[in-house]
């Protein structure tokens, strides 16, 4: 099992009337309520809560990229990519995902990722997804009739453009250049592992089968309703010749441990609450446009018994409380949390957990308690779990010894190394 | 492709609800004229959606559309995005349009009132939007007898709008102010008066740049014209293909 430290870096001051006076925290909220003095300290923080994911034995320390949002404050996840490529020496960078569609030309984003692999040693885990609507089809206006349509030519042309050892020329439909060239080439071969964020669309799947791609899916509700997801996902693979295996599949997941499960459902009650109410409240008219899902996908999924749209509306008016109930989150005492995250990795059968540690407006103390105890006596506990396969969708970096550290090549003292990982590997998979 | 009534051929480019309805104020055109009414690429049964990348390609395939119909030269209604693709028609190919009615025409774009984003908006408000007198809209509020068919219907309607947003999503300005110029049909431009999609002050813009034309707005009026002011419009519409 592979754990990641998912961040979203919301912003942490929205007002507290913010659900009653405006209208969304997407698209159209108001700037002003951004103050770039609070952001810098917060970002900055941010940025520290993930190195810190390294420190206390995280797998993967996760980015990902949001517009026009507080909700998610990264336009750029390869601009925080690098930033932690230069302060973290072990860790994956988890960027889940950087946006292909949106990019003209899309060789941008082959270009900053060769970059990041790079700099970083081979250190990059590359999620591609389509994107959610409220970034694709209003903040970045794509039009949902050609999104998926343009993702697909881009996600050829990168992966060409890794590969290619010669310029060559692209005469594609929605981009044409007569020279592509990547100068510098990513480190792994034939490129940083390669996943499809998403979770609404049958369409993803089949790019995960042609081009052998991880699946990550989001639900903003029970994990239980990404089952259909998850199983259409595993079916398609299996039609396509593919192996059955976990690490071929991942999720994220909202989680608060405490010491006890009383103490969870105190501590990260003003977090929750804010993540759902104020981050997640969301002016309903940019959850779906029409064709973000293919009426083929709304069909599949409508037959399924999932709304999309619908499990949002409902889920933004819980709280942190209601929530933990309706098993939206994850939260209690270590033991809880790893018997229940067993049972869904279980059941979903996947492979790479991206913990959602940090939520809402958590503070820094709660945040690093959160981090460490779920460091300590989680991942322990769920470690052993598919240790029968093998993950081939996790990056393959320079051996260590191998690679650049922060400081040393520019002449001056060695900088103080960073941490190991804290606590011992007990493997515990109750059976 | 519906064809309905008898006389002159009228070529009817539907809106962004398709052909799902047939307009109350085509039927009393029927009288006198053959209404040739093509579902466009991506709506109803009709393919092609992925042909068509820009309005240049919809002006081809319309022409196309013509040779096929052996219609050397026709009149042309267009309402709402195919008042857009009437337009665009016009101005590309001059001579294969006789006489031109634009009837709430996407097309243009004024940053003192910008378009409202109908086909992005959420299912009640595009209606409330679209329709100046809600009553005419009742049966699309009414709710559906069946999950089933309230599925079905969400698929139909997600089908149209796809195809609909291919060319009017977020800023629906692709550069037709620039062609009206060539469009020398003679040409007559209808509005509704409240409509809220586009107030009629498009209406104003679209007549000063089509030479000859002449600007109608109806009141007690929204964007769905047709639908909405049937016997003011027929009325308009036959005086002005009959010349009078």
């Amino acid at each position: 099992m592979k754990f990641g430290y998912f961040h979203l870096m919301p912003y942490a001051y929205l007002p507290a009337d913010f659900r009653d006076r405006y209208t969304s925290s997407w698209v159209t909220v108001p700037n002003a309520l951004f103050d770039p003095e609070k952001g810098h300290h917060l970002f900055n923080r941010y940025l520290d809560e993930l190195e810190y994911a390294e420190q206390v034995g995280f797998d993967d320390l996760g980015v990902n990229e949001h517009h026009m949002s507080a909700y998610g404050q990264m336009s750029s996840p390869n601009l925080m990519a690098m930033a932690l490529a230069r302060r973290t020496t072990r860790a994956n960078l988890l960027v889940m995902g950087a946006s292909i569609t949106l990019y003209d030309p899309p060789i941008r984003v082959a270009e900053e990722v060769a970059l990041l692999d790079v700099v970083s040693g081979g250190r990059v885990k590359m999620g591609f997804p389509v994107g959610i609507s409220m970034d694709l089809n209003y903040a970045y206006g794509m039009p949902p009739a050609i999104a998926r349509e343009k993702y697909e030519e881009a996600l050829e042309l990168i992966l060409r453009a890794w590969s290619a050892k010669e310029p060559f020329s692209w005469n594609g439909r929605f981009t044409k250049l007569r020279h592509v060239n990547l100068w510098a080439r990513p480190i792994q071969k034939p490129h940083p592992p390669l996943w499809a964020p998403g979770g609404n669309s049958v369409e993803t799947w089949d790019i995960c089968a042609k081009h052998d791609m991880a699946y990550a899916f989001f639900t903003f509700s029970n994990w239980r309703k990404g089952v259909p997801s998850v199983e259409g996902y595993f079916e398609t693979m299996d039609k396509a010749g593919k192996p059955f295996n976990p690490y071929r599949a991942g999720t994220s997941v909202i989680c608060g441990v405490s010491e006890t499960d009383a103490a969870a459902e105190t501590d990260y009650q003003e977090a929750g609450d804010y993540l759902f109410r104020s981050l997640l409240h969301v002016d309903p008219t940019f959850l779906e446009a029409p064709g973000f899902r293919s009426v083929h996908s709304k069909r599949y999924f409508a037959q399924r018994g999932q709304d999309r749209a619908k499990n949002w509306s409902v889920q933004s008016d819980r709280g942190w409380l209601a929530s933990l109930k309706a098993g939206t989150v994850i939260a209690g005492s270590p033991e809880t949390v790893a018997q229940q995250l067993y049972e869904m990795s279980k059941t979903l059968k996947v492979g790479h957990l991206m913990m959602q540690l940090h939520f809402g407006n958590m503070s820094a103390e709660l945040t690093r308690k959160n981090a460490t105890l779920f460091a300590k006596e989680v991942i322990p506990r769920l470690r052993g779990l598919w240790s029968e396969y093998e993950d081939h969708w996790s990056p393959r970096p320079l051996p260590a010894e191998d690679r650049a550290v922060a400081g040393r090549h520019a002449g001056g003292d060695a900088p103080s190394g960073t941490g190991e990982p804290v606590g011992t590997v007990a493997v515990w998979c109750p059976e | 492709m519906v064809r309905r009534g008898t006389g002159q051929a009228l070529l009817y480019l539907h809106g962004i609800d398709g052909l799902t309805r047939w307009p109350e104020g085509l039927g009393e055109l029927e009288s006198s004229f053959e209404i040739v009414a093509p579902s466009a690429p991506g709506f109803g049964n009709s393919s092609g959606l992925g042909h068509l990348e820009d309005v240049h390609d919809v002006a081809i395939f319309y022409q196309d559309l013509l040779d096929a119909l052996h219609l050397k030269e026709v009149a042309v209604v267009g309402h709402s995005l195919g008042g857009m693709f009437a337009a665009e028609l016009a101005a590309a190919a001059p001579s294969r349009v006789s006489k031109l009615i634009l009837v709430a025409p996407f097309g243009l774009w004024l940053d003192e009132s910008p378009v409202a984003d109908l086909v992005g908006a959420l299912r009640k408000n595009r209606i409330a939007m679209a329709w100046g007198n809600p009553a005419g809209a009742a049966a699309l509020l009414a709710p559906p007898a069946s999950d089933e068919e309230a599925l079905e219907r969400d698929l139909v309607e997600t089908q149209h709008l796809i195809s609909s947003g291919k060319f009017l999503w977020g800023v629906p300005d692709h550069g037709l102010r620039k062609r009206l110029h060539r469009i020398t049909a003679k040409t007559l431009v209808v509005w509704g008066n409240d409509d809220a999609v586009m107030g009629p002050r498009y209406g104003e813009v679209f007549a000063s740049r089509i030479s000859g034309s002449e600007l109608r707005v109806i009141p007690r009026c929204g964007h769905q014209v047709i639908d909405e002011q049937p016997l003011v419009f027929s009325r308009m519409a036959t005086d002005f293909l009959h010349n009078r």
